[in-house]
């Protein structure tokens, strides 16, 4: 009875643990090119909002993740905004020559590839995925 | 034979339609054998339609009898390298009996962006003043279908879009207490005597300008980006030189001009955003003295003219897919001849209440409804005279808007 009592408990504790799924933080990860950059919160902020336009030599291009929570959180810690907040900013910048416009892509992979292939790239992506990528900023 | 503003207004709506799901568009020059970056190519297309009770011909149409003279489309094209960017955009608009649909440009600037503190623009370039001046024709950037026009007048597009000539921004940062950021310009503004900006120039008196005209302009603004997440304040403020109209004055069967040395524009602003709310206020100021007088002669009589005006607003994003917003936006005009022999002029206000909401249909394709309810009628142009002009009436407006 207690051997029932205890395989019971553990087998509800291995199901809580399982319906968690394992998320690592977000970070602003950047183009290879781009390594030995790290970026205080005030550098963060303005290379987010298109008021430092590079990094380096290289020229800064945002890639922004049509949804992402992991986008949404890092946004809203470092520039507060929304995704769509964030898109309403920049679409203001490139609309009236004030800025270049950022790529816009679907997911975090799609991100990921980009930012790989695109020097001066940078995104906001859960860590996890940071394989080939710099990271320039933790959460 | 140009085609009738309604079937231009139907082609229009047409391709927004046809065109909701299009995506930006970028041209690589690699296969030109060259290791350029490529251009990007982006662009705006909207139709609208306005209609207004009362015997108010607003915004320049006869919007009394409602009025699909209500539209602007845009293309821009731009490359960035480096610390420069280059680019341009061309733009066309029919409000009314204003832009006509004339395909001009809107924007042309090369920029060097130096450091975060520095860069220089120059060309044909957006003014900076208030929160959203250089976003006037940018639909896709706001719920409203008409931002409030005590600060952001649609009829005035002409004279505080853009001007032509240089300007140095920057950020500065400035640790615990924010940023800074600054815009300092001078140029020159062309205005043409078939502008909104002109029968604004004149609603003293209705006799339309011979001529419009003015030397160069000034101004600037300067934005605190506060220490508080989404708090930033500004103060904008422009200089006019010599800005100068003649018209002919059918009661003293003669032409008179009307110069003012200096026309001066101030305004405050505040913004705030938290979360999926944003709200934001501005407050101007405008002071001029004018002297009028015979053309070639001195003048003879003159006139002080100060104007004050503000809005507050606030929007909320309830979801991915639809935005809500509402504000009150008030002008008072007054203009006071200094010599005894000028008569008094009636003060001009107008306020405004408006709700709207903004329906993201596609990620490219919005539609927005707007209802306001209007307490004077100082903003309507002399075409309708004041006496008959409705001092408490509604006004509707909607629009469509394909942005890629």
């Amino acid at each position: 009875m207690k051997n029932q009592i205890h395989s019971l408990l553990f087998a509800s504790v291995l199901l809580v643990a399982g319906s968690f799924t394992l998320h690592a933080d977000p970070a602003l990860l950047g183009n290879k090119g781009l390594t030995g950059q790290t970026l205080d919160a005030d550098t963060i902020k303005a290379v987010l909002l298109g008021k430092k336009s590079t990094l380096g030599d290289a020229r800064v291009i945002v890639v922004i993740i049509k949804a992402s929570d992991a986008q949404e959180a890092f946004l809203k810690d470092h520039v507060g905004m929304t995704t769509d907040q964030f898109n309403t900013y920049w679409r203001r910048l490139y609309m009236t020559g004030g800025g270049s416009a950022p790529k816009n892509v679907d997911s975090e992979d799609e991100a990921s590839k980009l930012v790989a292939a695109t020097p001066g790239a940078i995104a906001v992506i859960d860590s996890a995925k940071a394989d080939g990528l710099v990271v320039l900023a933790a959460k | 034979m140009k085609p009738s503003s309604h079937k231009l207004a139907l082609a229009i709506t047409a391709v927004i339609m046809a065109a909701g799901s299009a995506s930006a568009i970028e041209v690589p020059l690699s296969f030109f054998g060259t290791n350029a970056p490529p251009i990007d190519f982006h662009g705006f297309a909207g139709q609208g339609f306005i209609v207004n009770s009362g015997n108010n011909d607003y915004l320049g149409g006869k919007s009394s009898q409602g009025t699909f003279d209500f539209r602007e489309y845009g293309v821009n094209a731009s490359m960035a390298y480096d610390k420069w960017r280059v680019g341009a955009q061309v733009y066309g608009q029919k409000l009314g009996e204003y832009g006509d649909d004339q395909i001009k440009l809107d924007w042309g600037t090369v920029d060097y962006q130096a450091t975060q503190w520095f860069g220089l623009r120059a060309g044909r370039v957006k003014m900076p003043r208030g929160l959203y001046n250089e976003t006037l024709d940018l639909d896709s950037t706001r719920a409203f279908v008409l931002l409030p026009q005590s600060v952001y007048d649609a009829r005035l597009r002409d004279f505080q879009a853009s001007f032509d000539g240089g300007m140095a921004y920057g950020n500065i940062e400035m640790g615990k207490v924010g940023s800074l950021d600054y815009k300092i310009f001078g140029g020159n503004i062309p205005m043409s005597k078939d502008s909104g900006a002109s029968d604004y120039f004149n609603v003293d008196a209705p006799f339309p300008n011979l001529a419009i005209h003015m030397d160069d302009a000034f101004g600037g603004s300067l934005f605190w980006n506060t220490p508080v997440q989404g708090l930033r304040i500004g103060y904008s403020a422009s200089d006019y030189q010599n800005l100068y109209t003649l018209r002919y004055i059918t009661p003293l069967a003669t032409d008179l001009y009307k110069n003012a040395p200096d026309y001066i524009r101030q305004l405050l602003s505040v913004e705030y955003t938290r979360g999926d709310w944003v709200f934001a206020a501005e407050g101007g100021f405008d002071d001029t003295k004018y002297n009028v007088g015979a053309p070639g002669g001195a003048p003879t009589v003159f006139l002080y003219q100060n104007n004050f005006y503000y809005y507050v607003s606030a929007t909320w994003q309830a979801n991915h897919w639809l935005q809500l917003g509402s504000y009150f936006s008030y002008t008072h005009w007054q203009q006071r001849g200094v010599n005894s022999i000028v008569p008094g002029f009636p003060n001009l206000n107008q306020a405004d209440t408006a709700i709207s909401a903004r329906f993201n249909l596609t990620d490219y394709l919005i539609f927005k409804m707007e209802a306001h309810y209007m307490q004077g009628a100082g903003e309507v142009f002399t075409q309708t005279p004041v006496p008959s002009r409705t001092d408490s009436w509604m006004m509707f407006d909607a629009k469509l808007t394909f942005t890629f």
